[in-house]
């Protein structure tokens, strides 16, 4: 479109009528064989980078005691992505060297997507000035009858799935089975565990009723299934099927 | 020969006269003035395409904004059950096949056939790895429990091993599997009543992803079939090479920011 042409259009060329010739010359930029290798090993390199903070966020967690603030690895994993595809736009797929208007196409993608995201944020961030119970994780309480799992005969239950196919499992092996296996199955990797401990830095404030105020309603009903080391919020999950004085809803599918 | 040759007596050019490739015979629309434009039009239409493609995930990675906001917890608990080792090897598998398609649209462009053939080829394998170790290391597993005999993941649940299958080749692990989306969903050793949520993002995501990585593979593999059977692609035309090689790099793309997203923040 706006490339320089040796002959302009009007001109009609009989050896050349389709203008060919030019295709090389002015807008056909071939990208040199070493400028693709040296692309590929630093995107190599980047990714070797990101996993390399990802796994020092882990070292630090169980080596130091410390918990990172979870943003420092998002902000550090996302800015390495964007400078990752950033080099495959601009090299491999010939954003440099093709008309601007293609990367003009793609910029305003990405803003129409950043407006998406800005707005979506703007709500869900402030939900909590307006009204304070919404600000942080949900909780779990009665849910109403659901059909654990997508078979027809499915039994209907009232508590989260989770906490149903816990149970069930306890039921079909016995607690020291269940709890054997669960040392098992939650260390799956070096170091790479469901964290057990949670610490200051990454907590977060749960509005509602405490698991204290559970346990001092129905201690005795709900330690005999207590796995080893669950945190708090699946002692709030679980609670409601075993103490059915504290929540409504569970009665029901109790009785 | 003629003094009619085939460029310029585009109804006189038979596709299967073996006299000079495809590529050389080509001639653009008589809507166009020059081939430049035809193919920067082609350009500008795909990319136009791709900033669909962009918007269908940016969709997906909103949910999964939200997600990550409202039930923290869950989404901490959910990516350890991921090994990133798999997901590192997914992404230097992409980085590659990335290399090779963009090096196949290079020997295009200089008309070394065969070489570009080869890249063609070598970024559809490259593909197909990422398919096979997403499906028999990742998904299989965490769906039904049934490991792979050689994945190195399985030494650590040996005790829990209560089958095999297909003459030893694949190892059921107890209580492995039921991590699955949604209705679906059967782990019993959760910590969060919120689980089957990251479980329903994870394979939404990755689930489409693979869409996307299928479609490319197809593409590719009809440009390799007509670079092999007509030679269709050299230095004056190769847009389709060119337009397959985008959506290709934009699957990597996409890749380049789910891996993070999943596997590597907590």
């Amino acid at each position: 479109m706006s490339t320089p042409h040796a002959v302009t259009p009007e001109v009609f060329d009989e050896l050349d009528p389709h203008g060919m010739g030019s295709y090389t010359k002015h807008s056909h930029h071939i990208v040199s064989g070493m400028t693709l290798k040296s692309i590929l090993l630093i995107l190599l390199a980047f990714t070797a980078i990101t996993v390399g903070a990802a796994q020092a966020e882990n070292w630090i967690e169980g080596s130091l005691h410390y918990a990172l603030p979870r943003w420092v690895n998002v902000i550090v994993a996302m800015s390495i992505a964007t400078v990752k595809a950033s080099l495959v736009l601009m090299f491999f797929m010939l954003l440099r060297y093709s008309n601007p208007i293609n990367t003009v196409v793609f910029l305003f993608c990405l803003l129409a997507f950043a407006l998406f995201l800005f707005f979506t944020l703007l709500d869900l961030g402030t939900r909590g000035a307006i009204n304070p119970i919404k600000a942080h994780q949900v909780e779990a309480g009665g849910i109403g009858g659901i059909r654990a799992g997508w078979r027809a005969d499915a039994p209907i239950i009232n508590q989260a799935p989770v906490v149903f196919w816990r149970e069930r499992k306890i039921a079909e092996v016995g607690i020291e089975e269940y709890n054997r296996m669960k040392g098992i199955l939650s260390h799956p990797h070096e170091g790479h565990g469901t964290p057990s401990i949670t610490s200051a830095n990454m907590s977060i404030n749960r509005p509602g009723i405490t698991s204290g105020l559970f346990e001092a309603v129905a201690p005795a009903a709900h330690d005999e299934h207590a796995p080893h080391g669950a945190p708090a919020a699946p002692h709030g999950a679980a609670a409601p099927a075993h103490a059915p004085a504290a929540t409504p809803p569970a009665e029901p599918a109790k009785h | 020969m003629t003094t009619l040759d085939s460029r310029s007596n585009p109804l006189g050019a038979d596709v299967h006269v073996g006299a000079e490739p495809m590529w050389k015979r080509y001639l653009p629309g008589h809507h166009w003035r020059t081939s430049d434009e035809e193919f920067d039009a082609c350009t500008l239409g795909f990319w136009l395409f791709l900033a669909t493609e962009v918007l269908l995930f940016a969709g997906l990675f909103c949910a999964y904004t939200i997600m990550r906001f409202k039930f923290p917890q869950a989404f901490a608990n959910g990516s350890s059950y991921l090994d990133w080792r798999w997901g590192t090897l997914n992404t230097v598998v992409l980085l590659l096949s990335s290399y090779t398609m963009a090096a196949s649209i290079r020997a295009f462009q200089l008309d070394r056939q065969s070489h570009g053939r080869r890249l063609l080829a070598a970024t559809f394998i490259f593909g197909l790895c990422f398919l096979l170790i997403k499906f028999t290391f990742e998904y299989t597993p965490k769906l039904s429990g049934w490991f792979i005999a050689f994945d190195p993941a399985l030494s650590h649940y040996k005790e829990l091993v209560d089958g095999k299958a297909l003459g030893g080749l694949f190892h059921h692990v107890a209580g492995y599997g039921g991590k699955a989306p949604g209705q679906f969903f059967s782990y019993a050793f959760s910590e969060d009543p919120w689980e089957p949520l990251w479980w329903s993002i994870y394979y939404c995501a990755t689930g489409i992803h693979a869409l996307h990585v299928v479609i490319g593979m197809t593409l590719i593999a009809w440009c390799f079939r007509r670079a092999i059977l007509y030679k269709s692609y050299g230095p004056t035309h190769y847009t389709m090479v060119e337009n397959t090689g985008l959506y290709w790099h934009l699957v990597d793309l996409i890749w380049i920011f789910l891996f993070p997203l999943l596997y590597l923040i907590h």
